[in-house]
């Protein structure tokens, strides 16, 4: 043996290094005096420390290493040597140790070691005990293992995660907290592949003694910089994907939001729109318009709680927090009983836990908002997560904010404000709508998520979340009268919006044995939404004393909703999973329209009681076929009926890439959100809870069938839906006699009518490699049909063709990426001539005729994003932050939201209303670790 | 089974193409129907106005009228042609024609198709009231201390929900506006109430001083319904009420009583 002078000792100093994500974990030192060329080097820390490493001999031909090491740790030998050489190593999950000169080198020197598969469990322990296990194994019965899926950096658990035991059709999906169960796993030489989106597959295999307990399977975050690693069948590189497993179904990962160009925020729910089926051609709602279906009839669930306001800054922005959320999952149609309430689709959102291994600080800044996050383990069994954002009146806020702004200006402006139907209360435009001496005062939204999670025990979790978001949006001017006018004085013009919602639920988990699996949730989630529009006109005589006329409208709408759900999951056999449970759910909802603060013009009070329960069923007969049956009942009290709702879906995996899926179920809605003609004149929108006559419960049954074609690069899915809807309301407001100050009567209409949608969607993914995206059509129609409104007519949001073209380039640590939206415009009713007749005193009233109801359609949408993100990253490959510049609207296309009309001198004056136009966006992302 | 790419785009494709659309239906260019604007009142003489529509760039206050119209209307017993005066303005000088609760019949043809109306001709107000017949506007001017303004009520009957208008006529010579810096031209206020029984005067409710006259219409609801409809929003246009068939506008008859003011200072 030529080496020199070897001193192997093994000490108890371990290194831990707390705060790194990946820390070597061996324990071994070194010393002595070395002097041999660098691959030497290496192969001798590699034989004495027992440890893997890979390095290109081709790459450290050239290098020597001379020094003496007094009892060092590996880790500082390593690290000095590579430094010395201006090289790096680099840790993978199997603490396999890569010798790198940039972070792209890992992926070749992956494939260089892939072509012998290194299994984690085999790696420190010895190939003979192995070969051993191999033999002994091959008689053993059936057995089933239980386990648990998380984060590695966090310890947070990773719901959905597919584990599946390599060469079978034996799979699972992780529950809410990351565990599963497999049964009947032939043999303990299996080896499970593990799958989630945002995250790099992992592999174990089974051995003699990990089948006996809790499998831990720890996930590292997917790292673009590792991209061209060798593909496995089952990488997700994408922001997005389709469960081919299940249909209509779509995943996101936070995480990696940041790849897609947005308009100042990572924003969970507009990512959605990019997606087949879900429309993308609404700037002004990050509401999702599922099949043709409103935002109302999209149920949101925050940690299981109903979130009624999802939007913030007029629908711009969606109001949850992307750092505060770990998985969100959008059910398009078709869900299961376990989802009730509404009658198109389902976003699943989970919130994080927080870290349980490392106190951690997180922060964004973009041109929008201001966002911090802390995540902390209190102890060894609980873990907070704070997560905060407010925005702050920037070059973007004021941008969308005076959007808004000056259309209410225009609407009520002198002469429109019969046409344009300006704000009840004559708005600020009965003084001229003079922005001349304007006070802009503050608007802000912010929101807040907090949850403290305790884990007593392996077998029970528990979990408090809230959720806070608030919307102020105050559009109030003061304007000072000249002392010409009179002797002095000043109208104020209060326009002020205040919605928001507040939610919290507690959660307790438990795990009775590892088939049976509870979730009991207690939560409380209010909305509110105020509105108050009015003007007090002060004129202050000559002896000081003020004058006060004042006028206007005030709208307040509240909702209440405490609920207590109970949601069970049984392993039954290896082929068969029931899922059952129980809600119960108290609604409260009032709404109060009143008049110059004294009177009251509607005062609604409603209360109801939701309650019932669902079973659901998870066979798979044969491994191919997987069928899922369910039964929902719903007791409604206002109504007091029992509600029924079989639903049923299936997936038949003819091919291995080839899948074939269908469902259907019936639907029904209670609480309906009324959506008010004209946003400028009122509060956007309010909730009403159904009543059985003027607000009838309304249903819609789902019939959806597709396939979905997978290769190693690509996946193709199609889908096509047909929704018939029933019962659906709508509602206009008609104020009259308000003239001279008599205050007059507001009239509630109630039109009910039925719908259908129907649509087929196409997308085609490319899943691998630096360059991946999606290419997705939808072709749909939506379709109401109101006796009021003389038969069918295209639902306002019906959109022919939808086509969306998502591309993301990797390449190191820059990714690019563009995205192009095309929608057919939406439909739209349009005046077609105006007449104008004398009232008896000889005043003149002039009205529009109007085309068919949605009779016109706005000129085609269509905009290009762009944007260029920049990660810092760590060269351990910890992702520290990242910077991202993003362009909306590139060719500053003029989208039109909606037509504005105004009679000026006898004349019909149309205007448009667009959507944002060109708007760049730089945000920066930033993690303490 | 193999099933490869190449043929699943293939499938897609034709699924697509069966699945292409039609055109959208075009609009409804219902741009012939005639505006017709009459009012019937017992004692006056019968007059209908009828107008075409405006296109939507036009500056002119009132459509163009329609000329060359045989318009007739009947009570049900009698049936009288309408003359054509100026145009567009066609007139039946019988002041004793329309009376108390009958109902009339407006139709004529127009474009190949028969334009109609009914109204019913409503009671006469009944017990119109008014607690005071002064009514004092304090001074709101420089250097002085504005009063407070005592409104006076004005009543009347309503037992069956009946809808009524109300319109104020400064019958002075030579008007004095209360407001020194008004200087708009003189016109009579008309307000609709809806279904009301008394009317509380404001501040801002005369504008000028001296003597009016309060005439209390008691109306049918297709006259408020017509003329109070804001015709929708910007972003929800709905169409105008009107009670004239294969036309637009308003055809109604109503019943008025008066009592005096005097508005001072």
């Amino acid at each position: 043996m030529k080496r020199i002078l070897l001193l192997l000792g093994f000490t108890g100093v371990m290194s831990i290094n707390a705060w790194a994500q990946r820390p070597l974990k061996t324990q071994a030192t070194i010393d002595g005096f070395y002097s041999l060329p660098m691959a030497r080097m290496l192969d001798t820390l590699s034989s004495k420390c027992k440890i893997r490493i890979i390095y290109e001999p081709e790459m450290l031909k050239d290098y020597m290493v001379t020094d003496r090491y007094l009892n060092e740790s590996v880790k500082d030998v390593l690290g000095k040597i590579c430094s010395e050489n201006k090289l790096y190593y680099w840790l993978d999950p199997d603490q396999n140790i890569y010798i790198i000169r940039k972070p792209e080198d890992v992926g070749r020197l992956k494939k260089i070691a892939g072509d012998k598969p290194v299994f984690k469990e085999v790696q420190l322990s010895s190939t003979a005990l192995l070969t051993e296990e191999k033999v002994e194994s091959n008689k053993m019965e059936p057995f089933k293992i239980r386990g648990r899926v998380v984060d590695n950096a966090s310890g947070e658990s990773l719901p959905a995660a597919i584990v599946k035991v390599r060469n079978t059709n034996i799979n699972t999906a992780t529950n809410a907290d990351g565990y599963f169960t497999l049964l009947n796993v032939p043999s303990d030489t299996c080896v499970l592949d593990i799958n989630y989106i945002g995250y790099r597959p992992d592999v174990l295999a089974l051995n003699k003694v990990n089948i006996k307990e809790e499998i831990t399977i720890e996930l590292f975050p997917a790292v673009k910089s590792l991209n061209e690693v060798v593909i496995t069948d089952k990488r997700r590189d994408n922001a997005m994907s389709t469960d081919k497993r299940r249909v209509s179904v779509l995943q996101i990962s936070p995480s990696k939001l940041e790849e897609l160009p947005n308009i100042g925020e990572k924003d969970i729910l507009r990512s959605f729109q990019l997606m087949p089926g879900i429309s993308a051609s609404n700037e002004s709602s990050s509401g999702a318009y599922v099949r043709g279906g409103t935002p109302d009839q999209n149920l949101v669930l925050f940690d299981g709680f109903t979130v009624y306001q999802v939007d913030h800054l007029y629908g711009f922005f969606s109001a949850f927090n992307s750092n505060a959320v770990k998985d969100v999952t959008l059910y398009k149609g078709g869900f299961s009983a376990k989802y009730g309430g509404r009658l198109s689709s389902v976003t699943d959102i989970v919130g994080k836990e927080g870290n349980n291994k490392e106190t951690n600080i997180a922060g964004d800044l973009s041109l929008l908002s201001a966002n911090v996050f802390l995540e902390k383990p209190i102890n060894s069994k609980s873990t907070l997560l704070l997560a905060y954002r407010h925005s702050y009146q920037g070059p973007l806020y004021n941008k969308i904010f005076n959007k808004f702004n000056s259309s209410t200006t225009v609407a009520s402006g002198p002469g429109g404000g019969r046409m344009g139907g300006g704000p009840p209360g004559g708005g600020g435009g009965g003084f001229g709508g003079s922005a001349a001496t304007v006070t802009v005062p503050s608007s802000s939204f912010y929101d807040l998520n907090a949850k403290y999670t305790y884990a007593p025990d392996d077998k029970n979790r528990f979990s408090w979340s809230i959720y806070q978001g608030n919307d102020n949006l105050d559009n109030s001017r003061d304007v000072t009268l000249p002392s010409f006018l009179s002797g002095g004085g000043s109208i104020s013009s209060t326009d002020k919006t205040t919605y928001g919602n507040l939610g919290s639920s507690f959660k307790w988990s438990s795990r009775w044995t590892s088939r049976l699996y509870s979730n009991t949730l207690l939560s409380y989630s209010t909305y509110h939404s105020d509105r108050d529009n009015s003007n007090k006109i002060t004129i202050q005589d000559s002896e000081g004393v003020d004058q006060e006329i004042s006028t206007g409208t005030f709208e307040k709408n509240n909702l209440k909703d405490f609920s207590l759900k109970s949601d069970w999951e049984w392993q039954a056999a290896g082929k068969v999973k029931v899922l059952f449970g129980g809600f119960a759910s108290r609604q409260n909802v009032s709404y109060e329209n009143s008049l110059n603060d004294t009177s009251t013009l509607i005062n609604q009070n409603t209360r109801a009681l939701t309650s019932g329960g669902y079973a659901e069923l998870e066979i798979s007969p044969v491994s191919s076929l997987q069928l899922n049956p369910s039964l929902r009942s719903t007791y409604y009290d206002l109504t007091g009926k029992v509600y029924l709702e079989p639903r049923f879906s299936a997936t038949y995996t003819l091919t291995d890439r080839f899948t074939l899926k269908g469902s259907t179920g019936k639907f029904y809605q209670f609480t309906n959100r009324v959506i008010k003609e004209d946003i400028l004149a009122g509060s956007r929108d309010f909730w009403v809870l159904s009543n059985g006559s003027t607000i009838p419960v309304s249903s819609a049954l789902h019939y959806i069938a597709g396939f979905s074609y997978e290769t190693d690069q690509f996946l193709v899915d199609v889908e096509g839906y047909y929704k018939t809807l029933d019962n659906l309301s709508e509602y206009s407001q008609r104020q009259t006699g308000r003239r001279m100050g008599v205050s007059g009567t507001l009239e509630e209409h109630f039109y009910n009518g039925t719908g259908y949608t129907k649509g087929i969607e196409f997308l085609l993914q490319k899943t691998h490699g630096k360059y991946t995206g999606w290419i997705s059509y939808t072709l749909s129609k939506a379709v109401n049909n109101f006796e009021v409104y003389g038969g069918e007519f295209p639902a306002n949001q019906d959109t022919g063709h939808e086509f969306k073209l998502v591309n993301v380039y990797h390449n190191g640590k820059w990714t690019f990426s563009a995205t192009w939206i095309y929608a057919t415009g939406k439909p739209y009713t349009a005046p077609l001539t105006s007449y104008t007749v004398n009232d008896y005193s000889g005043r003149s009233h002039t009205f529009l005729t109007i085309s068919e109801k949605n009779g016109a359609r706005m000129p085609d949408y269509h905009r290009l994003d762009a944007s260029v993100t920049y990660d810092l990253i760590k060269i351990d490959s910890r992702k520290t932050g990242s910077i991202g510049f993003s362009l909306f609207n590139i060719y500053n296309r003029s989208n039109i939201w909606y037509k504005q009309y105004s009679i000026v001198n006898n004349q019909v004056l149309t205007s448009n209303v667009n959507y944002l136009g060109f708007t760049p966006n730089i945000t920066l992302s930033l993690k303490w670790k | 089974m193999e099933i490869k790419l190449p043929t699943i785009l293939a499938v897609v494709l034709a699924v697509f193409f069966l699945f292409s659309c039609k055109k959208d239906s075009s609009l409804d260019n219902d741009y012939t129907r005639p505006v017709v604007e009459g009012y019937l009142v017992p004692g006056k003489s019968v007059l209908v106005k009828v107008y075409y529509q405006k296109y939507l760039d036009d500056t002119i206050s009132l459509g163009f009228p329609v000329t060359d119209l045989k318009l007739k209307i009947s009570d049900g017993a009698k049936t009288v042609e309408l003359t054509e005066g100026a145009d567009g303005n066609y007139a039946y000088g019988d002041t004793t024609f329309v009376a108390e609760n009958k109902t009339y019949s407006l139709s004529f043809s127009y474009n190949n198709k028969i334009i109609s109306s009914q109204t019913t001709v409503p009671n006469k107000p009944a017990g119109f009231v008014t607690s005071d017949s002064l009514q004092k506007v304090p001074v709101m001017d420089f250097g002085t201390t504005p009063a407070t303004f005592v409104p006076i009520t004005l009543s009347w009957n309503n037992t069956n929900g009946g809808h009524y208008m109300m319109i104020l006529k400064n019958t002075e010579n030579s008007r004095t506006s209360i407001n020194p810096r008004n200087n708009g031209s003189y016109r009579d206020s008309e307000v609709i109430l809806g279904q009301v029984s008394s009317f509380q005067t404001q501040q801002m409710t005369f504008n000028y001083l001296g003597n009016y006259r309060v005439l209390l219409f008691h109306i049918n609801k297709e006259y408020s319904d017509a003329l109070n409809n804001n015709g929708g929003s910007s972003l929800n246009l709905t169409n105008p009420y009107t009670n004239i068939v294969n036309g637009l506008g308003i055809f109604t008859s109503m019943q008025t009583d008066s009592l005096n003011l005097r508005v001072y200072q």
